[in-house]
């Protein structure tokens, strides 16, 4: 056997690929060779440290660098109180004690001492009980569900990764695009026009959005100033916002009934806000 | 399928391809940290995805042999890219991490894609090969020396960090 070949089988072995018919001389040429059993030792370790350290990692929400101007959903975090207040209430506390203080003597006059103290640990325990139960309650209040980010990072995450190259359907009419989207979105879609605004249509491709199934819409102007447009269905369309980050700038498009719309562009490349009041929606292309 | 369902698939793919994603995306020499590489993974991830459902990759190869495949190609051309526009400039190496992963990072990337396929994802060699649009013998070749590099980079003492690489030499883009 070859020096590859015998490499080439021990990678195998190692990797659970060896065919059934090379193992029993593979093992035993391992138990006659120790210098190979090791290796193959070592290797086995590879493999067990690199599942160990990678297997089951997971992207998480790496998402938070978009940030609407839409309101944030309100939540009432428990007040702890002001530490002067607590002292001062204790302080008179202390005081109105002392002035019963004559009327005790001897051991019950220590444990009247002693008492703010124990007093006042219950007093803090109670709050903090009170408090930590006003916030789990509040928290359990489902909060208002804003859609806007979402649809504006779906329209940023196609942005930066289309906006640099062909579309996948390239068009410059929109009822072709719409054709083409349709079966591929279930049914509703609707490109809007842009020419009002100097953008005329490129090409679109679908892309994940959401909630489901979204539409990716490109357009250029006579500068060749790229735009994108993410399309997706939502129960409502987007609060209106204009928000710039990093390099890119997003607003949201008055769109006529339940689609979100998001225009997309590079911060300075285009008035977004111009673009999203002179776009039209053709009444001709609803489903 | 509905409408809704496929795009539960969608994203069950995206799921699956997670780890190998984000252990081959770090990359020492281009100065990668883990947040970067997160990012990178998971627009590539849904770029890789997208190209899958829009028909492209290799004919003959099962979903999820095809989305890794697609995932490569991508993450290849990044890292051509990266290097075309990087000017030879310093790399300040992967800055966070267990030295398993800083070995793994520090590996050129051919060795990287190799030794990942087929023990993170448990890839067959042909499979792994297939992938990789490369021959078995090229496959077996690199696995070879990805496991020699890192026994003696995991053999060193551990305050020794992964040697700092200038340009691009070992990268080549295959397809």
């Amino acid at each position: 056997m070859t020096a590859s070949a015998s490499l080439a089988q021990a990678l195998a072995y190692v990797d659970g690929c060896l065919g059934p018919d090379q193992k029993p001389e593979f093992m035993r040429r391992l138990a006659a060779d120790p210098s190979l059993a090791a290796r193959v030792e070592q290797w086995q370790a590879q493999n067990e440290a690199i599942r160990r350290t990678f297997d089951g990692k997971r992207i998480g929400a790496a998402r938070g660098e978009f940030e609407v101007e839409s309101p944030a959903p309100v939540r009432v975090a428990p007040a702890s109180p002001p530490r002067r207040e607590f002292g001062r209430r204790r302080d008179s506390w202390g005081e109105d004690l002392r002035e019963r203080g004559p009327m005790r003597t001897g051991a019950a006059s220590e444990r009247a001492r002693r008492r703010p103290f124990a007093g006042r640990f219950f007093r803090r325990g109670a709050a903090i009980l009170v408090a930590t139960a006003l916030g789990l309650a509040l928290s359990a209040i489902p909060a208002p569900i804003d859609p806007s980010p979402q649809s504006a990072f779906v329209a940023f995450s196609a942005y930066r990764t289309f906006a640099g190259e062909p579309a996948e359907f390239s068009t410059a009419e929109a009822a072709a695009l719409e054709r083409w989207l349709r079966p591929r979105l279930g049914g509703w879609v609707a490109v809007p026009n842009l020419r009002g605004a100097g953008f005329t249509l490129i090409g679109g491709r679908v892309i994940p959005g959401a909630h489901g199934p979204a539409a990716f819409v490109l357009y250029r102007d006579g500068a060749g100033t790229r735009i994108g447009l993410a399309l997706e269905s939502g129960e409502a369309p987007p609060k209106t916002f204009t928000r710039a980050s990093g390099a890119l700038l997003a607003a949201a498009l008055a769109a006529p009934s339940s689609e979100q719309a998001t225009l997309v562009a590079e911060t300075g490349a285009a008035d977004l806000d111009r673009v999203a009041r002179l776009a039209r929606f053709d009444p001709a292309s609803r489903r | 399928m509905s409408a809704m369902g496929w795009t539960a698939e969608w994203r069950e793919e995206a799921r699956a391809l997670e780890p190998f994603a984000l252990a081959v995306a770090p990359d020492a020499r281009l100065a990668c940290d883990r947040a970067a590489a997160a990012l990178l993974a998971e627009t590539l991830i849904s770029r890789a995805v997208l190209a899958l459902h829009n028909g492209e990759g290799p004919r003959g190869l099962s979903r999820r042999l095809r989305l890794l495949c697609l995932f490569v190609r991508f993450h290849r051309r990044h890292a051509r890219l990266r290097s075309l526009g990087e000017d030879g400039g310093e790399s300040g190496g992967l800055r966070d991490g267990s030295l398993l992963e800083r070995v793994v990072a520090a590996m050129p990337l051919e060795w990287r894609e190799a030794l990942l396929l087929v023990t993170l994802e448990r890839l067959p060699h042909v499979e792994a090969a297939a992938v990789l649009e490369i021959p078995l013998t090229t496959l077996i070749e690199r696995l070879a020396r990805a496991r020699a590099a890192l026994a003696h980079a995991l053999a060193a003492p551990i305050a020794a960090a992964p040697p700092r690489r200038v340009g691009a030499p070992h990268l080549r883009l295959i397809k």
